[in-house]
């Protein structure tokens, strides 16, 4: 699996690839802040509930549902 | 000494099944070299061990720290790029290294030195495809962090910092570029360790709470590096008497929440140094969104300390 050096940061582009980076990333950026705000909006609200019922919520679970 | 009223190291989280322990990974008690291993934060869509815990750092995290990161990254995105055709050959390696570390503080930056690039700076599976690294330095605004510590406001702050540091290393890979020699900036969860090249490029010691000690700006700050094939001489490491501190100082291992600051060096992948517990420090490092409490308390950090504790640590020899 690439990192983000490796998926976005093109060595001596051309004018296209350039262009077409930006808008993977700007693609990409926008599905996870979509991400962040419906599916993570879940998350923090069942983390305000541990921390609120003084247990604990499982990582895993969250990963697993999240992702 | 007391513990200041920091959150305390409970958790609302946990994972049902362990995953492997952060000290194993990064070679804790082992004698032997070897490259390191990326655990947490890694650079993007590399899968690490505890991406479970990175996951809901992310998710949790609050709208203004999620928005800075990503436009830090949206910055980052031009790390690299189009090399100018014709370069500009280098007749004197000393002045040109002497005119990039100008270069750098004219763009923002606080401190900037010259490493060889080595494999020791790249995680397992990167490969070594530049000569050297430029290693900088931004300071973060110590007052704003000393009543936000440990609270999402200085998480910000850090999150400003690491904006600005990619601003600076962007611009300078880019300068570099125009001149006909490739450069890359590398910034926060790169695929490369920023401390190891810091040192190696003069700009300080690595302290007891595992950050670099720089003599000017304490550990109040963030690292970028520029790798580069621009011939330039290399800066040496130095000596600023950080162990002589931090042998006798225990201010950062006792403030610690998570008590994760050891008062001895440990042996590291083949490196005897100083080392915090990888699996204490960062579950409280995700709780508070970038904890920091550690640089913050260093007496070294305090503006305007530095030279002249150096100064009488050295003397004191």
């Amino acid at each position: 699996m690439s990192s983000f050096e490796e998926r976005y940061c093109l060595s001596n582009p051309t004018w296209g690839q350039r262009l077409r980076r930006d808008l993977a990333l700007l693609v990409d950026s926008l599905a996870f802040f979509g991400i962040w705000l419906t599916r993570g909006r879940r998350l923090r609200r069942a983390y305000q509930q541990a921390q609120k019922d003084q247990t604990q919520i499982i990582l895993e679970d969250m990963q697993g549902e999240e992702q | 000494m007391s513990r200041a009223p920091w959150p305390a190291p409970v958790y609302a989280f946990r994972y049902r099944a362990a995953p492997k322990s952060g000290n194993d990974i990064n070679g804790l008690g082992e004698t032997a070299w070897r490259r390191p291993v990326q655990i947490f934060h890694s650079s993007g869509f590399r899968k690490v061990e505890w991406e479970a815990l990175e996951w809901f750092f992310l998710m949790t995290m609050p709208f203004r720290l999620f928005i800075k990161g990503m436009g830090s990254r949206w910055l980052l995105r031009n790390a690299d790029g189009a090399i100018a055709p014709r370069r500009v050959e280098v007749a004197d390696p000393d002045a040109m290294a002497r005119q990039i570390k100008q270069l750098a503080r004219e763009l923002g930056a606080g401190a900037a030195g010259v490493a060889a690039l080595t494999s020791e700076a790249l995680y397992e599976g990167i490969e070594k495809t530049y000569k050297y690294a430029i290693s900088i330095a931004y300071p973060m605004n110590f007052e704003l962090l000393d009543s936000q510590i440990a609270q999402p406001k200085g998480g910000l702050e850090a999150l400003r910092a690491y904006t600005e540091i990619t601003r600076i290393a962007v611009k300078l890979a880019a300068r570099i570029r125009k001149s006909g020699w490739p450069a890359r900036a590398y910034c926060e969860s790169a695929d490369l360790l920023h401390i190891p090249i810091a040192t190696q490029a003069g700009l300080g010691q690595l302290g007891k709470h595992g950050s670099l000690i720089n003599r000017e700006l304490g550990s109040n700050f963030r690292l970028a590096t520029v790798l580069t094939d621009l011939p330039m001489t290399t800066d040496q490491p130095v000596d600023i008497a950080v162990d002589d501190l931090c042998l006798r100082c225990q201010r950062c291992a006792v403030d610690c929440p998570a008590d994760a600051i050891a008062n001895s060096k440990q042996w590291v992948r083949g490196v005897e140094k100083w080392y915090v517990d990888f699996d204490k420090c960062v579950p409280y490092f995700a709780k508070t969104y970038g904890c920091g409490i550690c640089i913050q308390v260093c007496p070294w950090s305090k503006p305007g300390q530095g030279p002249g504790l150096s100064e009488r640590l050295l003397a004191l020899r």
